[in-house]
């Protein structure tokens, strides 16, 4: 998901500034296609089969536990496809090949950022996290700690997440969708939520499994089908797609190489630090690792999951690429203001029809909107299981919930995420979002990550610590994206930002770390003898898993 | 449980595995921040093409070979952890 909340910011950005118009003269705005039947026809196959999928899971769904975590029992594979499903967005595939037929290689920055992460949590957290888990990494962190004050923390800072990127998913696929199917907006994000809310609430984890597997097969499927038939058409000479797609884009060779769209190494730096760690704390993600039965498996799921994303943003050096060798000079695909017709995120999809002509397009429109479905499903289990396992069962229950009860809280709390999903997406259907959109990779990286790292690596960590660190990560990460250029220029309107980042992660991260080694290591409190007490027993069970 | 109760064998192989993490992970990291040189120190070499009369650049190689050394790199530590798992 990391990576569908990052492109879905780059698709909004894309959409609605005009960052883009420093490429040239290859821009567009948003405008609503015509109704799409054969998309249509072929995402309502999509859901027909999903919701077959989500009867089946439902008979198998009795308990909380199988509902968060699929009863546990899925295979490496299995979950890694789910994952690469949860991970490879419609805004991954729309919103890095419309970066590439602007701005070129710069475009894949985004790729390899999001990609980068799963090795880290294969050798870092894969193992230890699902080791010590049951459901979700708040109960990792409050092992060794405070138990009520650290699950509040970790579950305030899940929930931040989940929210902005519910909020990013849903203004994004309001979009796309208008632009994709010629749906009206509102049709669009209220079609998302009820189709989510009946995955997840009678299917739970394994109901949302199996449609992010469904997806990523489909999703990369297309993706093959679309970069085989680039091959075919370059007599499967990469040279001559390359040196085709340079000649005929504005900015010529300039696209095989970086610069374009990004200058600063800063700015370059604090991407990649927030799409590498920010992969590591997104709570969604790491809720996944729970759906295996052992720590290999675990450690398998996120070895499959990369192999699967890998390959995709292979194909995207073809597809990205491939836009302006096929699309730019094509009259066909631009309107008379000499823009690509509903812009610049649109440049896959008609890709994909001067490639394989009305099917392929409606193929990939439909994977296009089932990606999301599949997304923002993922979210949904994730804030479910914040509010009826961490807040209820863990906190106001003490651990001893009624199973019906906590279960049928579980349900309800999916029915009201899908509700608040759907008015945050039409409340935010007008505003500058690129700053929401933006945060949860920023937030995850500063609050969760290093809390569970700290928890999974050092000894010294002490509740008092985690919860500073914590804080002291989530003030950062909203106040200086509040003075950086997105909210205090774009958003504000004011003529220069007082900080010079969009993603602070570079600096917010470290604070972080630092926080929580300053104020555990002047913790000398009982509580504190006791946390640093437990790790070594921790150790073992991270480890070993006994 | 203090550090000094935990099992001497034990506090052993947990310190191997450590390393093997954070060695795996420097790994991962040092490459990773090789792409920020197409930006900075090295633009010029990431700038050029493989060979005369070749599109393909340097960065795109880089980033190609990134994805596909990462996937190696994790196959490897993958199976190094299997086998230490039949081992035990």
């Amino acid at each position: 998901m990391g990576l569908n909340v990052q492109l879905l910011f780059l698709g909004i950005v894309l959409l609605f500034s005009n960052s883009t118009q420093a490429a040239g003269t290859i821009t567009g705005d948003i405008e609503r296609q015509p109704l799409n039947w054969s998309a249509i026809s072929m995402f309502l196959v999509f859901v027909f089969a999903t919701l077959i999928i989500s009867y089946w899971a439902s008979k198998l769904t009795r308990t909380s536990g199988e509902f968060y975590t699929a009863g546990g029992q899925l295979t490496g594979l299995q979950n890694g496809a789910a994952i690469a499903g949860d991970f490879m967005s419609a805004a991954s595939f729309l919103g890095i090949t419309g970066l590439m037929f602007v701005g070129g290689f710069d475009g894949l920055i985004f790729g390899i950022g999001a990609f980068v992460g799963w090795p880290v949590m294969l050798f870092l957290l894969a193992e230890r996290v699902r080791n010590l888990g049951r459901y979700n990494f708040a109960d990792v962190v409050s092992l060794r700690l405070e138990k009520t004050s650290t699950r509040i923390i970790s579950v305030f800072g899940g929930i931040v997440v989940v929210i902005m990127a519910l909020i990013g998913q849903m203004v994004g696929a309001g979009k796309l969708i208008e632009l994709l199917f010629g749906l009206p907006y509102e049709t669009a994000v209220i079609v998302v939520s009820v189709l989510v809310i009946a995955y997840v609430s009678f299917g739970g984890m394994l109901a949302t499994t199996w449609v992010q597997i469904v997806k990523a097969i489909l999703l990369m499927f297309g993706a093959t089908v679309m970069a085989l038939l680039i091959f075919i058409n370059v007599g499967f000479d990469l040279n001559i797609l390359l040196e085709g797609a340079s000649s005929n884009h504005p900015l010529g060779e300039k696209i095989l190489r970086p610069g374009i769209l990004f200058n600063d190494p800063i700015q370059i730096a604090t991407i990649m630090v927030s799409m590498l760690f920010g992969t590591l704390g997104l709570p969604h993600i790491i809720m996944r690792l729970f759906t295996v039965p052992t720590a290999q498996e675990a450690g398998k799921s996120a070895f499959y999951a990369s192999t699967f994303i890998g390959y995709f943003f292979l194909l995207m050096i073809l597809i990205g690429f491939g836009t302006s060798y096929f699309l730019i000079g094509n009259t066909e695909y631009f309107g008379v203001d000499a823009k690509l017709i509903g812009g610049n995120n649109m440049a896959a999809i008609h890709l994909s029809n001067a490639l394989g002509g009305d099917l392929l397009a409606g193929f990939m429109s439909a994977v296009a909107f089932a990606t999301i479905l599949a997304v923002v499903a993922g979210l949904t289990v994730a804030a479910s299981a914040a509010v009826s396992h961490d807040l209820y069962a863990q906190v106001v229950c003490k651990g001893k919930p009624d199973p019906k009860e906590e279960l049928k809280i579980t349900r309800l709390t999916t029915v009201v995420v899908g509700l608040i999903a759907v008015s945050l997406g039409i409340l935010f259907q007008h505003q500058n979002i690129a700053f929401i959109t933006a945060m949860p990779m920023v937030v995850a990286a500063s609050v969760n990550f290093p809390v569970l790292f700290m928890s999974l690596y050092w000894e010294g960590m002490t509740t008092r610590g985690a919860i500073m660190g914590a804080m002291v990560g989530l003030a950062l990460s909203l106040g200086l994206t509040i003075i950086g250029p997105q909210v205090w220029v774009a958003t504000l309107g004011f003529e220069k930002a007082l900080f010079p980042y969009n993603y602070p992660t570079l600096f917010t991260m470290p604070l972080a770390f630092l926080a929580i080694w300053f104020f555990s290591i002047t913790d000398q409190s009982e509580r504190a003898a006791a946390d640093r007490d437990n790790y070594y027993s921790l150790l073992k069970k991270a480890e070993f898993g006994n | 449980m203090s550090k000094l109760s935990l099992d001497q064998d034990v506090l052993r192989k947990i310190r191997t595995r450590t390393r093997r993490r954070f060695a795996f992970t420097t790994i991962a990291c040092l490459f990773y921040s090789g792409y920020l040189l197409g930006y900075v120190g090295l633009k010029d070499l990431f700038a050029q093409t493989i060979s005369p009369g070749s599109y393909v650049t340097v960065s795109i190689l880089f980033f190609c070979f990134l994805i596909v050394f990462f996937i190696a790199l994790e196959f490897l530590y993958l199976r190094i952890s299997i086998a230490e798992g039949k081992e035990k």
